[in-house]
């Protein structure tokens, strides 16, 4: 589900978003093994929590696997970084996990601008963002400060 | 066992709030973690993989995806058995035993300023909160850590408060 398939956007103006907007909706999955193995190779991350559904359901009494949380912030920021274009920068990004990402669950995220800097020499804008599963069920919140290039 | 979110944090354990690990350098990392990063996240952004597009975006070079910003692999921060103690400030708190139940709870971040792939980087943690509630997986201990990680030049790239919620096994409810 994650292939390569990233198609950066090109510059977004600080002068062109406006509070209140929706940004950006983006949906990756559904959730595989081979996605939360490669991303436990990635992060050396051994806990079967993420791989290996005989032990979940003894051990931890999930149905089965779940992603880890920084896997999910990373396909967010990926979401976030493809956006804002090239010289868009990621400058803050707060997360709370509100419920877990299990096997065959889909992520949907969306990013909407809550607010902008007043001073164009400081052109930042930030955006509160969700996550959702395939039943609408929130799976996690935040925000987060993007600096975006001014065309002044 | 029965613990309370009132007697979990004892004393002992509420005395580690302020607790500071090493500066520790970290692992530079290479090319190839960058093309595992892509692997696994299908984030092929050509500012983490060409030279040449990151200068025309106005960078020195290609940069790290900014998860990757003070990365740590388990595998240095929790030695395998027998293999050196842990260096990680969180992994060394006197919780209780059955507390193996780990969560990621939530993190805010700040990167202050884009890192560059190859750029050396130090981390140093300091455990700055450790609460207690009741929810649907039993007591839960929250510890909060706070991450700097700095360059070569001392400067502050990235900070990053993180709090993991560790849960008694096998108490974890759907």
């Amino acid at each position: 589900m994650t292939a390569a398939n990233t198609t950066v956007a090109e510059d977004k103006f600080f002068e062109d978003v406006q509070p209140g907007a929706q940004l950006v909706t983006r949906e990756f999955g559904p959730l595989t093994v081979i996605d939360t193995v490669r991303w436990a190779g990635l992060q050396e991350n051994t806990q079967q929590l993420h791989y290996d559904r005989d032990w979940v359901r003894e051990h931890a009494g999930l149905r089965t696997f779940i992603a880890s949380g920084a896997y999910r912030q990373a396909l967010l920021m990926r979401m976030l970084t493809d956006w804002s274009g090239p010289r868009g920068r990621l400058r803050k990004l707060g997360i709370r996990h509100t419920y877990s990402t299990f096997e065959g669950d889909t992520m949907r995220f969306t990013a909407r601008a809550t607010k902008k800097s007043g001073d164009p020499e400081e052109p930042w804008i930030v955006c509160e963002l969700e996550g959702a599963n395939q039943e609408g069920r929130q799976i996690l919140t935040g925000r987060c400060t993007l600096v975006l290039p001014s065309r002044s | 066992m029965s613990q309370s979110a009132e007697t979990i944090i004892t004393d002992e354990l509420r005395r580690c709030i302020g607790q500071r690990g090493p500066v520790r350098s970290l692992e530079i990392l290479s090319a190839s973690d960058v093309r595992r990063y892509v692997d696994a996240t299908g984030d092929a952004n050509p500012l983490w993989l060409d030279d040449g597009f990151a200068r025309s975006a106005g960078y020195q070079g290609r940069l790290l995806p900014p998860i990757l910003v003070g990365w740590t692999p388990f595998s240095l921060k929790e030695p395998e058995e027998g293999k050196g103690a842990t260096l990680d400030v969180r992994r060394q708190l006197p919780v209780p035993a059955a507390y193996t139940n780990v969560r990621n709870a939530g993190s805010e971040t700040e990167w202050l300023k884009p890192v560059h792939l190859g750029e050396p980087l130090s981390c140093q943690s300091q455990i700055v909160d450790i609460t207690a509630r009741k929810g649907k997986m039993g007591v839960g201990i929250y510890v909060t850590q706070l991450e700097e990680v700095r360059n070569g030049e001392g400067e502050l790239m990235f900070t990053r408060r993180h709090t993991v919620a560790l849960f008694p096994e096998p108490a974890v409810r759907e």
